[in-house]
């Protein structure tokens, strides 16, 4: 094999990755080796490598980020969503929104965030697409909330998930920006169209049911133990 | 407000209140979304993508479009400009014929001649040998006989206008005259010279040469003419190009203007604009302009098993060929302006009809019939040929009849260019005459459209284009002075309307292809601006003078293969 060849066959293997190259070594020993790069698996690659990827348009970079993020994104929305479907469509809206908006990114705060918001955000735009805004009274909702306790390990997460799907769209939407994202009652109805009177009426509505829930898994729970 | 609370200690598991509970089995969750979500995630990101170049790529074409149109307005603008420098100075010989004296009814012949001046600068062909040859054709009963000279000269005379300047007496004219030679084939003819001047009445003419150079540009025959407007003060028709370069003539004949002279050399003019607007639309479109996806919605086209076979038939040459009809009506609006300068007295001439005695008016009757001037209705058939250079764009070209009104009103029973109160019985200042209009035209246009070829459905579609017009004829009338009607024909010498205009005219709107059909309907906006000006000779300067306009809708047919034109 010549020099030349084998300094074609060291492009064609940068252009491969590095795949082919990393386990053919020349046997020619005058030949001058192609300067290869190390494969790089994506788990290797930094949030700023997937970012400048992303933004050079690379669709392999792409998928690295999709793949990095999508379990904890999927879980994310199928928080928000009913189904599995619709989670889905809230998951590939977002990530749409994700690479047409990543040069907006300011790398600030890590990634998850911005994405995880994005989200958010994209749910919040599924469900007013879906659900209608039901105008609730700010008296409804009841004034002591808390006194409770729960033992953390006797709940499984697939038991909650479904806990918070089964709520009413309006109940699920505030008790995941409320309990789980962190957000006022304020700014919950700012981004829902709603007053904050309203969010804490269904607040305090989705959580006197999942309360009731848990605490009916944990009859039905201590009732099989003693079987 | 639930607040969070920890009461882990150790030995025991840990508790929470509710929120704690689902924040933090939430917290470090994840959901293995199923394998084909981001198959459809990658096929959306492509689709979005394609939708963004194509996005672009529309943008870059109106970008193409506006350019060219800005092109096309600008080398129009610079033909007449020079057109015009040319016309100025044969205004400047008229300017100088005393009023009153029998050399100015041979003013009246400068119009025309200055229109051959036009013509000549407009890219004319020019002869190598400097041949020049001003001579007049015989017209009606009282020409029985033509006079036209021939003048052969040396080589130096036509050489560049600083040549001539620098050698000072290098050329000298050799002035052959022939007298009450018979009217034969046309003294434009002689040596294949393009004639340019007349002699009305026996007296001077003014006769706008038009000397011709191998390889010389038209701007060096207008230069020429130029110099040539001197005829005026020269006795005997001797006219004076540059000091010692002379070309005389001998013009002695009592024709009248010559106007097939005109008519001739302007339509000679013409093939070179097309030619131009040609040379435009083919000029291919750089890289960036070109489509940045082969594919773009034609991905869903694609598997529809029928589309291949649609697109082998459509690449011949047949099917870029689509046939339309279009009907227009728009309000129109001659915008003339027939005001003179109070300098420019203008001699009574013969006219038939009603206005045997008519004046010119130089103020007043012109601006109150302009203040009147009101749009009317015009109406353009046409019938064009497209050729789809792409599967946008098309180039189109045809044939097109115009019948367009208009209307005004005046006190000094204005008609035309000419104020007639004196001819009517009921002369009244008090009483506001309307006058009716009517110009019918026939013409050549050209169009580049920007459309989507075989789409189904709805469309935009948006085109532009020029078009150059001939008069056919106009009709004007007063209002209840049925007498006072004037009809003009192409072939009226006398006629106050230019005979040949040139316009551009612009459009977008809707076009409707039903499934399978191999029809199309269009309807949109259309607007049109002249680049010339409807009256013959306008008194303003070239970016003063008032333009014809229209606004209209148009509704046109189409006739085409079924599928898209070219793929």
């Amino acid at each position: 094999m010549s020099g030349a060849t084998l300094r074609v066959m060291g492009k064609f293997s940068n252009l491969l990755g590095g795949a082919g190259s990393a386990t053919a070594e020349p046997r020619i020993s005058t030949a001058k080796a192609a300067p290869v790069r190390q494969l790089t698996s994506p788990a290797q690659l930094t949030e700023a490598e997937i970012i400048d990827g992303c933004l050079a348009g690379s669709r392999l970079m792409q998928k690295h980020l999709y793949d990095r993020y999508a379990g904890k994104m999927m879980a994310v929305c199928m928080r928000y969503a009913q189904t599995t479907f619709e989670a889905e469509d809230v998951m590939q809206e977002g990530f749409i929104t994700v690479f047409n908006n990543l040069r907006n990114f300011r790398r600030e705060c890590p990634l998850e965030f911005w994405i995880r918001r994005i989200m958010v955000n994209a749910a919040l735009r599924q469900h007013r697409r879906n659900a209608p805004l039901v105008a609730v009274s700010e008296s409804d909702y009841p004034v002591d909330l808390a006194g409770e306790e729960f033992t953390l390990s006797n709940y499984a997460f697939e038991e909650l998930l479904q806990m918070v799907q089964e709520l009413a769209p309006r109940y699920r939407m505030v008790f995941n920006l409320f309990a789980i994202e962190g957000y006022g009652h304020q700014e919950i109805g700012e981004m829902m169209g709603i007053s904050e009177g309203t969010s804490k009426s269904q607040y305090a509505r989705a959580r006197v049911i999942l309360k009731n829930k848990l605490e009916r898994l944990a009859a039905r729970q201590a009732h099989g133990n003693r079987n | 407000m639930a607040t969070e609370t920890n009461h882990t200690t150790s030995g025991q598991e840990p508790h929470g209140d509710l929120e704690r509970l689902f924040r933090e089995k939430f917290a470090e969750a994840e959901i293995t979304p199923r394998a084909h979500l981001w198959d459809q995630l990658d096929h959306e990101l492509l689709v979005r993508q394609n939708e963004a170049y194509r996005r672009r790529l529309v943008e870059h074409r109106w970008v193409a479009a506006a350019s060219a149109a800005v092109l096309l307005s600008v080398g129009s603008w610079l033909g007449l400009r020079e057109s015009a420098t040319t016309k100025g100075a044969s205004a400047e010989l008229a300017a100088t014929v005393a009023p009153g004296s029998p050399a100015a009814r041979g003013a009246a012949t400068a119009t025309t001649s200055d229109r051959s001046a036009t013509a000549a600068a407009s890219g004319m062909p020019l002869r190598a040998d400097g041949a020049v040859s001003a001579g007049t054709q015989a017209a009606g009963a009282q020409s029985s006989s033509s006079t036209y000279a021939s003048v052969a000269s040396s080589p130096e005379t036509v050489a560049p206008v600083g040549r001539r300047e620098a050698g000072q007496s290098a050329s000298r004219a050799a002035v052959v005259a022939y007298s009450s030679q018979p009217a034969a084939s046309g003294a434009s003819s002689v040596s294949g010279a393009y004639v340019a001047g007349s002699a009305a009445q026996g007296l001077t003419s003014a006769a706008v040469p038009t000397l011709a150079a191998g390889g010389s540009s038209a701007s060096a025959a207008g230069t020429l003419a130029s110099r040539g407007t001197g005829a005026g003060n020269l006795p005997d028709g001797e006219t004076s190009l540059g000091g010692d370069t002379k070309v005389s003539f001998v013009a002695g004949s009592d024709d009248n203007t010559n106007s097939g002279s005109l008519s001739r050399t302007t339509f000679d003019a013409l093939p070179g604009r097309e030619s131009g607007l040609g040379l435009l639309a083919g000029l291919g479109l750089p890289d960036s302009l070109k489509r940045a996806l082969p594919q773009g919605p034609e991905l869903l086209a694609q598997q529809n098993p029928g589309t291949e076979e649609d697109a082998k038939a459509s690449l011949s040459k047949a099917g870029r060929l689509r046939w339309s009809a279009a009907y227009s009506a728009a309000a129109f609006n001659p915008n003339i302006d027939f005001s003179q300068p109070a300098a420019s007295a203008v001699a009574m001439s013969p006219r038939g009809g009603v206005a045997t005695t008519a004046m010119h008016s130089g103020g007043v009757a012109a601006n109150e019939y302009r203040a009147n001037l009101r749009p009317g209705l015009g109406q353009r058939l046409a019938l064009t040929v497209k050729y789809a250079l792409t599967d946008r764009w098309a180039l189109g070209g045809g044939l097109q009849v115009a019948d367009q009104r208009a209307s005004s009103a005046s006190s000094h029973f204005f008609l035309d260019d000419r104020d007639t109160r004196y001819v009517q019985s009921n002369y009244s200042l008090s009483v506001v005459h309307t006058t009716n209009y009517r110009y019918r035209t026939a013409g050549l246009p050209l169009s580049l459209s920007y459309e989507s070829q075989g789409r189904k459905g709805l469309s935009f579609y948006a085109k532009m284009g020029a078009a150059v017009d001939v008069l056919l004829g106009s009709r004007s009338e007063i209002e209840g002075v049925p007498e006072s009607q004037r009809n003009y024909l192409l072939t009226s010498p006398d006629s106050p309307y230019r005979k040949v205009l040139a316009s551009l005219n612009g459009g977008a709107g809707l076009r409707y292809q039903p499934a399978r059909a191999a029809w199309t309907v269009a309807l949109g906006p259309e607007l049109e601006g002249g680049l010339t000006t409807l009256n013959a000779n306008p008194s303003q300067e070239l970016w003063r003078q008032t333009r014809p306009y229209s606004v209209g809708l148009a509704a046109s047919v189409e006739f085409g293969p079924k599928a898209a034109a070219v793929r």
